[in-house]
């Protein structure tokens, strides 16, 4: 294999490690604080891309531009599914929390349906498929763009964890909620806090797959089942551990898909083969820890 | 008016009840304990102060208002702090950011840096571990900074649960006199202990709760003194 | 991992729940009911869509008039593309719903299973089907006369698409085939394999992809990596406008891009931008632009083709798809053969169906065996290319409406 080629290789490898792990990060942050698996996690990157389609569509606003704001009412969608729905089950047994976030998804899905149709959709802007061609490696400047957003919001997401009094706060509550709360942190504030920077985050990926992909009803089952197995991977509730498992399957997926014969075939049932042989040896993950 | 007044106190987990009509005060600047055996309900009265369980019935006032309806946190903005039963300090944080939680509440932020001095002045091996994660403490250092962390929000009551557990007798007597120099300060303090001699030792007044009832109550000498103690709780006739 | 467990255990539970789907319908005596199974969500969305709204249209232009004094009912049900989900809708609709007959439909996955579970009941269901395109099927399922097959079989596309790639100058040599994994696109792939070989082109590869996948970019380095003359891919929408969008972010430039009927649909102009669909080739059964007469026997249900795209477009706003005009004809065909039965009665149903013989918009309706099967329609298969937006239909020759644009105008510049 040539140098081009594997640089090519790898840098697929990052473009989709850059997209899973935006999926991921918020996924594992709501569970690491709350204890809950979101199964709306995927609807929420759903809903994210249709904002930033029918921002663009209707009003011409371009993803770029629109970013901010999609963050912004998807934060505030989070919060307000927390504080209406999510709340009320965070003291229930899990298979009730785990109803709770599986309903919330199948209503999105059927409300994107009903209002937007079961069509695929796509932002077309100049940059969503232009190629820049680096030493002889095509990068999408699309994705590159996302996944200079997802390094950037990921760094955010660090700063604000270990540099603000929330962010400690928000790590005091992932370790034991009844001791922050003697701390007279008030938890229901941070839940929703949680819940509000997991959904934004999800957002941003729909940002993304709104312009370097597509968006239809069922976008969230695409990348749901993906962003459990790089959650587990990683490590249930670590951030870190999340954006590690992204890179290497990302990798992975890349490599096996482009390499090996059927690859696209195999690629996925590697990645779950990896997912099983890590947990035999590591149960906890890469960073996981109890 | 007492510091903390506790008034015919129900508490139910669902469907069971742990504690039927519990009534104790602590005046201010005492020390005060709560005694019993194992799952006579002691964790409870604290965690009922605090509000991290809600009251069935009954009423909690501090400094004469009530608190029982309170969420968490606004308790302990009004000068309660709470020392958790196995220390529950956040492992994964350095020793230093285990305290900063501890002054967390919006009261304590601008003295925060002030207090944080007094506190690891009092506690000296906190300062040379500060940098370290809670995590890999010994159990004493842990119980140490579970302490310390409770006191950087300056409270004006200070609830302890079971601090001595565990500890080597060394460690524990350290402990003792950093509490009885608090006091001294004038800082009130409700204990949890299962020490009888040691708690009643130091404290003004106690409490024996036996299956979520008050068995006996009084000033520290006279629940020492009383018959009843010695069968119900000590075992000795 | 015992919460694992208990978290996979509860979504199993709520898809369970789901596919319970809505309750039994009321059953109305007046009312001549036929089911119809789509992948109303899913990654057949578009299409099938495409199919209902056909589907929709033929029952209310049917019910001006009714069949044998009722109207007709279309019970749609979701199989959301997945064939167990397919099997129970199609079980509801015979047992809850007593469909006299079963119309539409896409995939060939799903109409696979779907026949599967119509075996189970006596007597089967009479079934137009437009969502049959594999000869596993054909074979396994052509014998019977009460299923009347109105989408081209696999063979069709291949054989046309192979005498299409032997029309160009200069010859393309060889040619890389991209396929979705399950038994719709493996078992095309398979066809193309073997035709393109007998004609002497030299097939590199033949690599399987999961559909829906978010990402082409291994499958299209690996074939950038081969360069092949023809990229020909066989799969579904989501699928086409990315191989599409990525394969311009990778700067692939084989002499052709080529696929088969999910190229064809409106959605997949949308979303890839006219500029990025131009000169991408697919293969169609039928297009608005062709041109057929009136039916003679039924001209209010048949129209020419001009005039039904009219009809559909001022009510729909948009192109019909072919899969738009098979379903809209197969329904139409399902309602001739009850009134000219006469009466409910299968056997009855069956024979008059297999005895229509008329001209439509798709072009001549008449069942006629096929390789395995006893009653098919369409024989005929076009190819056309995404030019300026519209679809210039390039071959059969004698019905072109415009000129190959070969090889590929390459990505950069553009």
């Amino acid at each position: 294999m040539s140098a081009a080629m594997l640089a090519q290789v790898t840098a697929n490898g990052l473009s989709l490690a850059g997209l899973y792990a935006l999926v991921a990060v918020g996924l594992t942050l709501v569970f690491g604080v709350m204890r809950i698996l979101n199964f709306a996690h995927g609807e929420f990157v759903m809903i994210g891309a249709y904002l930033t389609y029918w921002l663009f569509a209707l009003w011409g606003v371009d993803p770029l531009l629109s970013f901010a704001l999609v963050l912004a009412l998807m934060a505030l969608l989070g919060a307000l599914v927390q504080v209406t729905l999510v709340t009320r089950v965070l003291a229930a047994p899990h298979l009730n929390q785990i109803l709770l976030t599986f309903g919330i998804a199948v209503t999105l899905q059927n409300l994107a349906l009903l209002l937007w149709t079961g069509d695929l959709r796509a932002i077309k802007v100049w940059y969503a498929s232009t190629a820049l061609s680096v030493a002889g490696v095509s990068l999408s400047l699309g994705r590159t763009v996302g996944i200079l957003i997802a390094a950037t919001l990921t760094v955010g997401l660090y700063l604000l964890l270990f540099r603000t009094e929330y962010g400690r706060a928000l790590r005091a509550v992932a370790q034991d909620p009844d001791a922050a709360l003697v701390m007279g942190i008030p938890i229901q504030r941070v839940y929703v806090l949680a819940m509000a920077i997991g959904a934004a985050y999800a957002g941003a990926a729909g940002v993304v797959a709104s312009v370097s992909m597509f968006t239809y009803p069922l976008l969230g089952f695409l990348f749901g089942l993906k962003a459990f197995c790089v959650v587990i991977l990683g490590g249930l509730g670590s951030v870190f551990g999340a954006v590690l498992a992204s890179l290497f399957l990302g990798l992975v997926e890349s490599f096996v898909g482009t390499l090996i014969p059927q690859g696209g075939s195999w690629a996925e049932a590697i990645s779950f083969i990896v997912l099983l042989l890590v947990l035999l040896v590591r149960p906890r993950g890469i960073l996981g820890l109890e | 008016m007492p510091l903390l007044e506790i008034e015919s106190l129900d508490v139910c987990y669902d469907d069971l009840q742990v504690l039927w009509s519990v009534s104790l005060q602590v005046g201010e600047g005492e020390i005060g304990v709560l005694l019993g055996p194992n799952g006579s309900g002691k964790s409870t009265v604290m965690n009922a102060i605090s509000g991290l369980v809600r009251p069935r019935g009954g009423a909690i006032r501090f400094r004469g208002e009530r608190i029982d309806r309170l969420p968490t946190h606004a308790v302990i903005d009004r000068g309660v702090a709470h020392v958790l039963e196995r220390r529950r300090v956040f492992p994964l944080m350095s020793v230093l950011d285990n305290l900063l939680l501890g002054g967390f509440i919006p009261r304590s932020r601008p003295t925060r840096a002030e207090q944080l001095e007094r506190v690891l002045g009092l506690f000296p091996v906190l300062r040379q571990r500060r940098g370290q994660l809670a995590g890999t403490l010994s159990g004493g250092e842990q119980q140490m900074l579970a302490v310390a962390r409770g006191l950087m929000s300056r409270p004006s009551l200070l609830l302890v649960d079971e601090p001595f557990l565990g500890l080597a007798p060394m460690v524990a007597r350290d402990l003792l006199d950093v509490l009885v120099r608090l006091n001294g300060e004038g800082m009130t303090i409700l204990l949890v202990e299962q020490n009888v001699e040691m708690a009643l030792g130091m404290a003004h007044r106690g409490v024996v709760l036996e299956s979520g009832r008050v068995a006996i109550s009084g000033s520290a000498r006279e629940v020492l003194e009383s018959n009843e103690l010695r069968q119900a709780f000590l075992g000795v006739v | 991992m015992r919460e694992l467990r208990a978290v996979m255990g509860a979504a199993l539970l709520a898809l369970a729940a789901m596919s319970w789907g809505a309750g039994p319908a009321v059953a109305a005596e007046d009312e001549i009911r036929i089911g119809a199974v789509w992948g109303l969500t899913g990654p057949t969305a578009g299409v099938s869509q495409e199919g209902r709204r056909g589907m929709e249209m033929a029952q209310e232009l049917i019910n001006r008039k009714g069949v044998l004094g009722k109207k007709i009912r279309v019970i749609f049900e979701d199989d959301k593309a997945d064939p167990a989900v397919g099997v129970s809708a199609t079980e509801k609709l015979i047992t809850q719903d007593k469909v006299v007959a079963f119309v539409g439909g896409v995939g060939s996955t799903i109409c696979n299973a779907m026949l599967g579970a119509f075996e189970k009941y006596n007597p089967r269901p009479i079934g137009v089907l437009t969502g049959c395109g594999a000869t596993t099927i054909e074979q396994r399922f052509g014998k019977e006369r009460g299923y009347f097959f109105v989408h081209p079989w696999e063979y069709y596309y291949q054989s046309t698409m192979r005498d299409f790639l032997l029309s160009l100058t200069p010859r393309p040599q060889t040619v890389f085939i991209a396929h979705e994994d399950r038994l719709y696109g493996t078992s095309h792939a398979k066809m193309a394999d073997e035709y393109f070989k007998e004609a002497g082109f030299k097939v590199v590869a033949r690599e399987g992809f999961k559909s829906g996948a978010p990402d082409l970019t291994p499958l299209l380095t690996r074939a950038k990596g081969m360069n092949p003359d023809v990229f020909y891919w066989i799969a579904y929408g989501a699928d086409a406008i990315l191989i599409t969008k990525q394969g311009k972010e990778l700067g692939f430039n084989p002499r052709l891009y080529a696929s088969t009927v999910q190229l064809g649909t409106q959605e997949y102009r949308d979303a890839v931008g006219l500029d990025n669909a131009e000169a991408f080739v697919g293969i169609t059964v039928w297009e608005p632009n062709a041109d057929f007469a009136a039916s003679r026997e039924w001209p209010d249900l048949l129209p020419s083709t001009r005039d039904w795209v009219r009809e559909y477009t001022a009510r729909y706003k948009r192109e019909p798809h072919y899969y738009s005009i098979m379903s809209y004809v197969a329904l139409v065909a399902a309602a001739k053969g009850i009134e000219a039965a006469g009466s409910l009665d299968r056997e009855k149903v069956v024979a008059a169906i297999e005895k229509i013989n008329t001209m439509s918009p798709m072009g001549p309706l008449k069942f006629s065996p096929s390789k395995f099967a006893v009653n098919h329609a369409f024989k005929q298969m076009m190819i056309f290319q995404w030019q300026k937006g519209q679809k210039a239909l390039l071959f059969p020759r004698d019905t072109a409406t415009g000129a190959v644009r070969y090889p590929f105008p390459p990505w950069t510049p553009r």
